[in-house]
């Protein structure tokens, strides 16, 4: 059953944090209509920093969420997480990948409802192609090429090769898409964050 | 009257979202279908076995015959096909001088090869192969091959050999009752569509109240001559109409488009998704007077009802899953609701059947609403 839970629960956790990232990143927004991001600007911070450090928080965030969830699994399921070191870059590279994500459909995105919309059909079928409800394998063969390519399943391959001591490139590839990726995409997502915010067009 | 205005009136403004048909009905098909493909009632797949005969004497040939029966594919290869062996999940190899060991009394071993894929459909193969080769030497044996040689009377003798029906047969059953588990869109359309009924109610239920409480609309309801137990009562109605709209779609829909069928009493299908429905309203309503913004309850109930899902048996039959989760399922709604349509669509049950179930879920809906009273505001 170890066994078992070792395949289900990488997939469903990754889920899980894409969802309350998800949540946590949204707040950005609120704290502009309730005019916080106004007040921290007078403080003599910049946008930059301001958007960045909202970033960092739901990546410590997502942190916390994954050490708990990888506690509580051990725990009370006895699953046999391997390799902390290189289950820390994996996490990381897909947190910062999920941020970019995020703050490129909030940034193009005309209001938060819409990116939330956005957000949530992106990880739902993010999560089916990526393996988290089912074990990616049983997927059909044409999904799977689909899927392999999901941040979900990116992540999942990464923790799979853990589980399985596949060779470090094995581990380790993965996250250097996540972390090119992510990068890339912060770096967009940012800037058009800080010019919506610029603009004060956010509904 | 007055409930059944404030109903309406709440059923339309959901409605009137440009998103409530991908939300209500296309999400959910495509889950219905992408998962359908991966419950698939598997005792009925062949199994696919790659052959390379490198023998071309006859004796091979009538070989590879007994290995073509039903539910199992055998595809001969060329041998230029060979650097595909290790993408294969398995492969026969009939070695060159098969047919010439035979005829001389000499032990042939042939190869199979596994690479990755099922292990059932691996040992499907490997039965075959067995089950093949048993008979093929007792039937070497019985027409006395070795000592004869290959002639066309020894080669005419063999077949008929091979082709007399067998003294022992074993009739393998899948399953012990006449109807079968449910599998495929038999078991993906209940699942996704309670997982779906109840989130989209949550969501819309939950957000469609936060909205009306900021924009004062509920205020100025308890303005008008309507009582606010009318006005509750109105509310709760309204998210109950949700999920039966969206219930009766995703039913009429998996009818028509994954010929889903319904059992032999379809009608009772009615109490347990009104049921349901109660369920979904009241789970509804209960978030939309606990949170106090639209992220809240996006974000609580997105989690909440995966969870309730994934608990509950819509993500995996529970078969599958250990008992203590087996357990925890009857603590879920979601597993009520999908056994009472599981009970009227897979197993022929009538009114009477799922009554269990209808209670169960009524008594959860009537325990939520008792929650939500005292919460309920319009400030």
């Amino acid at each position: 059953m170890k066994e078992v839970f070792e395949f289900v629960f990488p997939g469903l956790m990754l889920m899980w944090v894409c969802f309350i990232a998800n949540g946590v990143f949204a707040d950005i927004f609120e704290e502009y209509k309730a005019k916080t991001i106004s007040r921290l600007i007078c403080s003599g911070v910049t946008l930059w920093e301001i958007l960045l450090s909202k970033i960092l928080r739901c990546v410590v965030v997502c942190w916390i969420c994954e050490f708990l969830l990888i506690i509580f699994t051990w725990v009370v399921f006895d699953v046999g997480w391997k390799n902390p070191v290189m289950l820390f870059v994996i996490l990381t590279s897909f947190n910062l990948f999920l941020m970019g994500f995020l703050s490129l459909v909030y940034g193009y995105s005309r209001s938060t409802e819409l990116a939330y919309g956005i957000v949530v059909f992106f990880l739902l079928t993010s999560s089916v192609l990526g393996g988290s409800f089912v074990p990616f394998r049983e997927l059909p063969r044409a999904l799977q090429a689909i899927g392999r390519w999901t941040m979900i399943r990116m992540g999942n391959y990464g923790i799979e090769s853990i589980f399985n001591s596949r060779g470090f490139w094995e581990v380790f590839r993965p996250s250097l898409f996540l972390i090119a990726g992510g990068t890339v995409l912060v770096a967009l997502g940012t800037t058009v964050m800080r010019k919506r915010f610029e603009s004060g067009k956010v509904a | 009257m007055n409930v059944l205005r404030i109903a309406i009136n709440d059923v339309r403004v959901v409605l009137k979202d440009r998103m409530i048909v991908f939300w209500w009905l296309a999400m959910p098909l495509a889950f219905i279908l992408i998962f359908s493909f991966m419950f698939r009632d598997r005792t009925q797949d062949s199994t696919w076995l790659a052959v390379f005969k490198f023998d071309d004497h006859e004796l091979a040939g009538i070989l590879l015959d007994e290995l073509r029966t039903d539910r199992y594919q055998i595809d001969v290869r060329a041998s230029s096909d060979e650097h595909w062996i290790d993408d294969w999940s398995r492969a026969l190899i009939i070695p060159a001088d098969f047919s010439k060991s035979v005829l001389n009394g000499e032990r042939v071993d042939l190869t199979i090869t596994k690479g990755q894929g099922s292990p059932e459909k691996h040992l499907a193969a490997q039965t075959l192969l067995v089950r093949t080769l048993i008979k093929f030497n007792a039937a070497v044996a019985s027409v006395n091959l070795i000592e004869r040689g290959w002639s066309q009377a020894s080669k005419d003798d063999l077949i008929a050999e091979l082709n007399k029906p067998p003294q022992l047969s074993v009739d393998t059953k899948q399953h012990f009752s006449l109807r079968p588990p449910p599998s495929g869109f038999a078991f993906t359309l209940p699942a996704y569509m309670v997982m779906f009924m109840m989130m989209m109610t949550v969501m819309y239920g939950g957000i469609t109240l936060i909205e009306e409480r900021s924009a004062k609309r509920i205020n100025r309801l308890v303005a008008t001559p309507v009582s606010l137990l009318e006005i509750f009562l109105g509310k709760m109605l309204g998210r109950m109409l949700q999920p039966i709209l969206q219930g009766g779609l995703l039913i009429a829909a998996g009818v028509l488009l994954f010929r889903v069928n319904l059992g032999d009493h379809p009608l009772a299908l009615i109490p347990v998704i009104i049921s349901f429905s109660f369920l979904c309203g009241s789970l509804g309503l209960l978030f939309g007077v606990v949170f106090r913004t639209e992220q809240q309850v996006m974000a609580t109930g997105i989690l909440m009802t995966m969870v309730l899902a994934a608990l509950g048996g819509c993500w995996w039959p529970l078969e599958v899953a250990p008992k203590v989760f087996q357990t925890i399922a009857l603590f879920t709604p979601s597993y009520w609701a999908i056994q009472g349509i599981h009970d009227v669509m897979s197993f022929g049950k009538s009114w009477g059947g799922v009554l269990a179930e209808c209670g169960v879920l009524t008594a959860i809906g009537i325990l939520l609403t008792c929650v939500a009273i005292p919460l309920f505001h319009w400030e």
